[in-house]
Parts: C-alpha cells; structure tokens; sequence
C-alpha cells in the first residue's frame, strides 16, 4: 500500500454529541465503590445508566500468520468439541462464539502480506499491487460514536507491531483514507500517555496542563500559518495535524481519574526490552494490565491490541526457537505450526482472564461490559483468503450469543458483514455494509450472531 | 503478472521542451578514477551501454549560465515532507548539541517505496503525543547544558532580552531560516507561560518545546516564490503552478538529501547571501557537502535502502550451521556496504559500473572468514577479493545474508530483489485460487537441494509463469550460502548451472554470479532503475507520469557520463524537480 493519492481530510467524525461526565460523578462512583472492590468506577455508574444495555467498550486484537490446517473445532453448535489449537479458549467458552467460514477482503484468494491488515478491520478491497484503504477501520467509527466523551477517543497497543518502519505489513486501524494509526509497543510510554504523572497535585496537573496549551497554541500557530502555502492534498497533511492537535487540546480539558491507575506504572522494560522476543510474554501481559486499565479508568472505550504484524518471523524462545514463526507456517510440520498458534491463542485467552477477573457489585465483569474481537489477516498461513478464523468474546450475551462454534462455510460471507455485525452490537444499528464490497456476500450483519 | 518497462524509465512519449540543459551544462562530465592498485572494471563499459530505440541524448551546448529556462513542460507535485526520524535526531543533535537515542521515542517513520519517507503519513494524535514526549526530553537535556548554545546572561542582560536571543539564534537554525515576527511573537508567548513559576531557564525549556514541535521544523516547508513570466516557447499553462524555491528552502532539500540532517552554517549564510540562487552558487555548495565526510550517512542510507538491508542487523542465523554468527558479524557486513558505496560515489570516480562490479571491497575483520580471508584485514582500505567469485555490491556478505532465510539460501528472495530493486521490474500477484507453499520433504529423505525444491514451481504452470522470471535469477546466487559464504557444493549436492537470462535487456546465456552482475552493470535498465531509485530517495516520492520529461534527462545524463553517480546527484541538485515546487494550479478552497 503507498497513498499516493491522499484524500482531502474527510469529515468521518460525527457531531459530537458532548455528555460530560462529571468530576463529581465520577468521584462519587469512585467512592461508593472503592470499599468494595480496588477500582469500580464503571459498575457503579454503569448502574445508572442501565446495564445490560450491550456492550460498553470494544476491543480488537490481532494475530499474525493465521493459523494451521485443522484449527477448527468439531461437532454442533451449541455443543461443539474444542479443537487442541484453541484450547486455552475452554475456560471461556460460554463467554465466546467461534468463527468459521468467513471470506477474507482481498479480490485474489492468494493475498500478498502487505493486503490483510489494511483491509482486515476495513472492509477494503486489497489488492497485491497496491491496497487503498478508503474509510476509517470499524474501531474508529465505533469509536467516533461511543468513545466521544472519554480522553482518548482510542488506544492502540502493539507487541512487536512496529519493529520496523510503518507500511501496509504492520498498520491495521485508520482514522480515515489511506490514514493509519499506529500502535504503541511499549507500555511504559503508553502508561505515561494516558495517565501522565498519577502522584502529581491538581496544581501541578494545572501548570502541566497550561504549559501543555500555551506550546499546542504556537503549533496551531505555526499550521496556520504554513497552511496557505499549501493546496490540495499537501494542504490535507496540515489540516489533519490541525484536527488532532485539536484533538488533544480538548483532551487537556478532560479529567482522567489517575487515582485508578495507580500501582499500575510498568516498569521501564528500556527499548532493549520492548524489542526483545524474549520478553514478548511480560511485554504482552504489561499492555493488557493497561487495556483492563484504560477501560476500567474510563480514558477510553475502544482499544485495539496488535500482536507483531503480518509475516513476522518472530522466534520466541521456549515455543519456536530454531525457526521463525513465517518459516514455520510456510514450511514445518503440522506440530510446530500448531504450538507457535497454541502460543498466540494462549496470550488472547490472558486478554479474556484479566477482562473476566474485573468483577462489578452486580457479580458481571469488565468483559461482559466489552466486545473483544479476535482476528487474523490470512487462513492457513499460506496465504489464503479462506476461511479466515475470527472470535468473539464478551458482551454479556446481548446482542451477540454466546458459547457457540458457527460454521459459517456454506455461505462463506465476507468480513465486512462482520464488521457490520460488531457495528450493530455496539450500538450502531443503521449500518448496512462497510468499506468497498456491496455485493451480496457483503451486505448485512451475519443473522446467525445477532441472536 | 506482467513485467513491464521499468518504473519511469524513458519513454519517446515523455513531452520535453528542448530549450537547453542550462544547470547541468556546468557539471563537468567527471572522469572515471581508476583505484590505485585495483583494476577498475568500469572502464571501457560506458561504449558496451548501448541503449536501444532510444532518442540521441540532448547536446544543447551552452546555455546561457543562471538561465532558468525550463526544461520540462511537466513536473511530478512535491510532497509536504515531516522529518524521519534520523533526521530529527541529526538535527537536535547539529543545533543544540544533544546527541539522544530518540528512536522509540519519535513516531516510526513511513515508507514510499523503498526508502522511508513521511510524506505520505498523516499526522495523527499519537504522532502529536510522542513529539511533545521526544521534544519534552530534548529541551530537558539541552537546558542542563545551556551554556552551549546561549551565550546570553540574564543576570546582566535580562530574562527577555536573553530570551529573544535565544529563540532568534535557536528558532534560526531550527526552522531553517530566520525566524519571523509572528513566529517570534509566539514564542515569546511560551517563554512567559514556562516563565511563570520556574523562572528563565523554565521560560527557554518551554520555548525551546514549542520549536521542536511546530511545523517550522517538523516539516519541511516550502513556500516558494510565485513565477512570473515563464514564458518559453511552446509552455502551456501547466508551468502556472511552479514556485521557485526560496534559497533557505533549497539549503534545506540539498542538506536533508546530501546529510541527512540540516543545514550548517555555511549553507545557511549562503542562503542568505542569495548565493545560492545562483547556479554557481548552487553547484558550489551540492560539491561541498558530497565531497564531505558528513555525506557518508544519507550516501550509506540510500544504498543500504535501495538494497532491502534494513534490518540486517537484527536477522538471525541459525547458530548450529553458522557457529561464527554474532551481531558484531552483521554490524560488519553492513558496514562494508555502506563504506563501499561511499568510497564508490565520492573516491572511486562514483560509476555505478564500479558499484555492481568492483573487485574490492571494504572488508570487516568479523565479515573476512566469509570471504575466506583473515580477520587481520585493515576495515579502513580496499581489500582485493577473488574475483573468480565477488565483485560489486550484489556479490557481499550483507546482501547475500538479507535476502536468504535462517538456514538456507531462498533463490525466491534473491530473484525478487534483483528484479524489483535493481531493474525496477514490476511483478504482478499470484493468479487466484493458487497455493503457494511448497511440498515439505518429509523427514529423513532423501536431500534435495534448494534450488530442486523450487521444482515444484515449475511443474505448475501457474506459478511457472512468475517463478520462471524470479527463481532462475536467484538460483545464480546458489554458490553462496545464507550468510554469503562461498560453497563449491549444497550438503554434497550439485548445484545446478545458470539458466540463461530472460526478460531483461541484456538476455542471454550467463556462467555464474559474477557473470551476471557484469551483464547487470551493462544493463539500460538496470542504470535507469537506478537513476529512478535516488529520484524516489531524493524527492521522498515516487515518480509519476508528469515526471517522465525530468527522469527522461535525469537517465539520458547517467547514461552519457557512463553511469557516474556523483554526476548523476548532482544532476538532480540542479534539476527543474528539486530547484522548484510543482503545485497543479488549485482553485481557492
């Protein structure tokens, strides 16, 4: 993928519809819940806003290369036996649905690496030549319409993801055409991103804040300023950097609850660490403390977790140490191919057990409040456009039911109708389709999940 | 799949106006050095360059020197450029001394083609974050050590008069030219706020804050200055929307293409003694930072990108074949590349003849086993290789190491990268409904070399169509092992003789490797992939169709001064491409 036709900065985000959440009431959920539990915040004042309404917050986690021939599970439904690949899976298996069966974005059934991810959350069109993304990833719609009154309107977290420079390999969500947003690989930095300086007075935190605005106001300043020099396209690059240092201008008026963060700083990995695959476990674990975090503190309600990136051939020691994870899937044995998958569904079943160790006053948890959204770009790492495995998990059973395996093979339906089933879950129910396919297999949320 | 002409190479469409070669008339045609000691493979091999159907290169003897007489009727849009962020870090490190590993902390940097290059990613919030974040730590470290870069006393002078010097003298050099009175105003405005509570060290951190994270410096901004009366014979209205760029402006396209980093003092008093917008004056200072020590960085970054080598240095070999692996053995070989192609483009007379075929090379005491050499070799000097089996950049460690897999050799790798990276050959995706992985062996069979694996590509002609073009080529590189490492056999296998060369412009039955690379050093296309490839790195883009008329003169140049690359950078220096900013006309929005 290489734009080279950015489009004009396209107004993709709705009216905001501005519900500011009190300080005050926000404290006063802090309060009555903290005798409780360590940090309830969003039960208690969840309470008033109807729970069981459908999920709050979404996630979407990644996971390179596919996985191996045979990864299905077996048997019916609603009583289907769990396949030795998706084992990890067993606990949470009455909190999930199974996908199988659904068709890949790409428009041969070989795609190159550099055509999943631009299209896997998108609903784009790839293309080996060159894939155009032409509107922002599922995520960032949701978002732009339930995460408006939180800090961050989104947090994207990586392990791995941006070992190298940004292209089409390594960037999945995108606030609009042909515009990535790219994942943060260390948690150190990303808990400073979002919860800055926990310990610091409100005083402080007013000075930071101010000093923060007064250097954003040259900035703007400065884009002013060059923005005339500019048309078209190359005028577009000014605008968008206008808009998100906007962006965060607002964010400086929002208050984080940084006492909720506390006791949660990871510690400095140093950029040796963030990098090092021997500690792709710790970094992976460090990361989803802070997504749990992030939704728990109320920052954010949509978040994305990216796991390496396409084609990675990451050895990790202890699961595939004498080849790379891309060698492994293209030429090992069936065994090997299966553990390095056994590893990476593992580390999302760790995502699923911190959601699930949340526990509101009412007895639900964090992950019955949020959608998590499992997905690959690719089948059986050969490439393939079909079947390409995708879970669901959490929600609370509304709208999406749970604790199923739906074969969905006969019909072989495009993700894009998934990603219009997971817009309809998370409230946006007017969607029809999403992204470049409007054919039939495109069209429409899959029945078979909202039910 | 189809294989099409190269990327930009000349086409007899490209619509140019012959109205002179003004800039480039005054490059003398450089003449090829022949290395003390070495015998220079490139002489001679300008005559064997025969370019088919191709029109006579322009000889407009002499134009009128200074003229801006155009050349082009069309010109590729220049792109807004942002920093990467080794130019980021060169620069904080020139201006304010603060020499930080700022690389996890910057946004990771875009690619367009092959090299890296944000212009075409959007600037998002997390982009703004980690600014503030990076320019946070570099004001932080510059404020312990401010004396370095104000000579300013408060205590006598006065907080704010201190504090105007600071951003003038500063947000000079920051910005690339001097800083105005709206900017200035601003940034008083910082100082006051950071001012406030934590006094006039606080006020010049919070100042020095806002600069690095303001357009000024983030990009490279290019205002221009509007054209009047262009008017040439035969131009339409297209030229309309040409913009001449400002001296300062063109200090820093040259410094950012040469250095990598931002201009120094000399460019920039020449800038401002218009100097520079002579063609003299231009020439003058494109020679001085070539010939510089300092332009060893952007000459490595072009090479090493062109090559596919980033990463060399983090790929792993499998430590049970290749015992002698260590980092220090990468960090080796690719230095011995960048080195190389250094002393090629400023000593060496800079051919790209040379480039593909030299039969020395700067070997690294880590890299000399590989090569069968011993470890005493001096790294500084050229060291003469057997040239039976090495010769040119294709044939070195780095390369032979990047494009091959943990444990074994990948002719798929080698193929693609001589296809796409040195000839600019576009290959197509897999017909649909292919499988693409190849039949495991089973365990415990009978060997079979690589280059039979790739058997199976052949006996189905879907995928025969491609890998008939890709895995020959790679298949010439069987003699070298993944870490570059000559062998005569593949476990005691036989490896398989050449195929003849197919679907380039210098076809034809080949020997072996070293065969190969001298057919490519005598390739149009692959000369012309070249010149195409320091047009993407210069320009930060790639080409387009409007760019046809300037890659069209930019290859003719290549070709007439038998590939000298040096002549070819500077060519591009004085081009039409860099020496303006083309802007289709727009209408007021």
């Amino acid at each position: 993928m290489s734009p080279k036709h950015p489009p004009h900065l396209r107004s993709v985000m709705p009216s905001r519809r501005r519900q500011h959440l009190s300080r005050r009431r926000l404290l006063q959920g802090l309060g009555a819940a903290s005798l409780l539990a360590p940090f309830v915040p969003s039960a208690a004042i969840r309470a008033e806003s109807g729970a069981g309404a459908g999920p709050k917050n979404l996630l979407l986690v990644f996971w390179p290369n596919g996985l191996e021939r045979g990864w299905e599970p077996t048997g019916p439904a609603d009583d289907y036996a769990m396949s030795v690949t998706l084992d990890a899976f067993s606990p949470f298996r009455d909190k999930m649905v199974l996908l199988g069966g659904l068709k890949g974005g790409m428009t041969n059934d070989i795609l190159a690496h550099d055509e999943g991810m631009p299209c896997m959350w998108t609903g784009a069109k790839g293309n080996a030549e060159e894939t155009r993304v032409s509107n922002p990833s599922i995520d960032q719609v949701v978002a732009n319409v339930i995460s408006t009154d939180t800090p961050f309107r989104s947090l994207e977290f990586g392990v791995g993801a941006l070992t190298k420079p940004a292209d089409a390999s390594n960037v999945m969500v995108f606030t609009g055409p042909d515009e990535p947003l790219l994942a943060e690989d260390d948690p150190n930095r990303m808990f400073d991103r979002i919860f800055g300086a926990p310990t610091a007075s409100p005083e402080e935190l007013a000075r930071r804040s101010a000093r923060k605005k007064s250097v954003l106001d040259a900035v703007g300043g400065g884009l002013d300023r060059v923005r005339g020099y500019y048309g078209g396209q190359e005028r577009a690059k000014i605008d968008a950097h206008l808009e998100a240092v906007r962006s965060i201008e607002e964010r400086l008026d929002q208050s984080v609850d940084l006492s909720c963060s506390e006791g949660y700083q990871p510690h400095d990995l140093g950029d040796e660490g963030v990098l090092d695959y021997a500690m792709f476990e710790e970094v992976a674990d460090l990361q989803m403390d802070l997504i749990v975090r992030s939704f728990m503190c109320q920052v954010t309600r949509v978040a994305s977790l990216q796991l390496t990136f396409t084609g990675t051939d990451i050895r990790i020691p202890g699961v595939n140490p004498d080849f790379g994870f891309h060698q492994v899937m293209h030429e090992r044995t069936a065994g090997e191919k299966r553990d390095i998958n056994r590893f990476f569904v593992g580390m999302m079943a760790r995502m699923l057990e911190r959601l699930d160790q949340e526990v509101y006053m009412d007895g639900r948890t964090l992950l019955d409040d949020t959608l998590v959204v499992f997905g690959t770009e690719m089948s059986i790492g050969n490439h393939g456009n079909y079947p390409i495995p995708f879970f669901l998990a959490g929600g609370g059973g509304n709208p999406i039911g749970l604790g199923r395996w739906l074969d969905l093979s006969d019909q072989r339906p495009r993700t894009s109708r998934l990603m219009v089933s997971i817009a309809h879950a998370m409230g946006l129910h007017e969607m029809q389709s999403f992204g470049d396919y409007s054919d039939s297999d495109s069209v429409g949320p899959l029945e078979e999940l909202l039910s | 799949m189809s294989i099409g002409r190269p990327h930009g190479a000349p086409s007899p469409l490209a619509r140019c106006l012959c109205s002179g070669t003004a800039f480039w008339a005054l490059i003398p045609l450089a003449a090829l050095v022949v290395l003390p000691g070495c015998q220079d493979s490139s002489a001679g091999s300008a005559a064997a360059m025969s370019p088919q159907n191709e029109p006579e290169p322009e000889t407009d003897p002499d134009p009128e020197p200074g003229s801006v007489a155009p050349q082009c009727e069309q010109l590729g849009t220049a792109v807004l450029r942002r920093l990467t962020r080794r130019q980021y870090e060169n620069s904080v490190r020139d201006v304010l001394g603060v020499d930080l590993d700022l690389s996890r902390a910057l946004p990771s940097d875009a690619r367009v083609g092959a090299f890296a290059s944000n212009a075409e990613a959007t600037v998002t919030t997390f982009h703004i974050d980690k600014y503030m974040v990076a320019a946070e730590q570099v004001a932080e470290e510059t404020i312990t050590q401010i004396d370095q870069v104000s000579d300013c006393n408060p205590a006598t002078e006065g907080d704010d008069e201190c504090a105007r010097r600071f951003i003038e003298q500063i947000g000079g050099r920051l910005f690339r030219r001097p800083v105005t009175d709206g900017e200035l105003a601003s940034l008083q405005e910082v100082y006051a706020v950071g001012r406030e509570g934590e006094g006039y060290n606080g006020g010049i951190q919070l100042a020095l804050e806002a600069m690095l994270q303001m357009p000024e410096f983030l990009y490279l901004i290019e205002e221009g200055i509007e054209q009047e009366g262009i008017e040439q014979e035969g131009v339409d209205s297209e030229v309309e929307g040409r913009r001449l760029l400002t001296p300062y402006e063109l200090a820093t396209r040259l410094s950012f293409m040469l250095w990598n980093t931002t201009p120094d003092d000399e460019l920039l008093d020449a800038a401002a003694s218009e100097t520079l917008a002579t063609p003299e004056g231009l020439l003058a200072q494109a020679e001085r930072l070539l010939d510089s020590p300092r332009a060893t960085e952007a000459i490595g970054s072009f090479h090493t990108q062109w090559l596919g080598l980033e990463g060399l240095e983090s790929t792993a070999k499998d430590p049970e074949r290749y015992p002698g692996f260590s980092e220090d053995v990468l960090a080796g070989m690719l230095r011995e590349t960048v080195d190389f192609a250094d002393y090629v483009v400023r000593e060496a007379g800079g051919s790209y003849t040379t480039l593909m075929t030299a039969p020395y090379s700067f070997v690294d005491p880590a890299v000399a086993p590989i090569y069968g050499l011993s470890p005493s070799v001096d790294p500084a000097v050229p060291t003469v290789l057997d040239t039976n089996r090495r010769g040119g950049v294709l044939l070195q460690a780095s390369v032979l190491t990047q494009h091959a897999r943990y444990n074994k050799t990948s002719p798929v790798l080698r193929g693609l990268f001589v296809r796409r990276n040195v000839l600019c050959q576009h290959l197509g995706s897999p017909p649909p409904g292919l499988d693409t992985s190849l039949e495991e062996p089973e365990f415990g069979s009978d060997p079979v070399t690589t280059a039979q694996m790739l058997e199976a590509h052949r006996e189905n002609p879907a995928c025969a169509v491609c890998h008939d073009l890709i895995d020959p080529v790679g298949v010439v590189f069987e003699h070298y092992g993944a870490m570059g490492e000559y062998r005569e056999t593949e476990n005691g296998l036989t490896i398989p003789s050449p195929d003849p060369l197919v679907a380039t412009d210098v076809d034809g039955p080949i020997v072996d490797a070293r065969d190969l690379v001298e057919r490519l050093a005598q390739s149009a296309d692959a000369h012309a992939c070249y010149a195409t490839q320091v047009f993407r790195f210069s320009t930060g883009r790639s080409e387009t169709g409007d760019d046809e008329c300037a890659l069209e003169h930019l290859t003719q140049r290549f070709e007439q001064t038998g590939g000298n690359i040096r002549d070819l950078l500077l060519s591009i220096v004085m081009s039409e491409t860099f020496r303006y900013r083309h802007e289709p006309v727009q209408e007021e929005a």
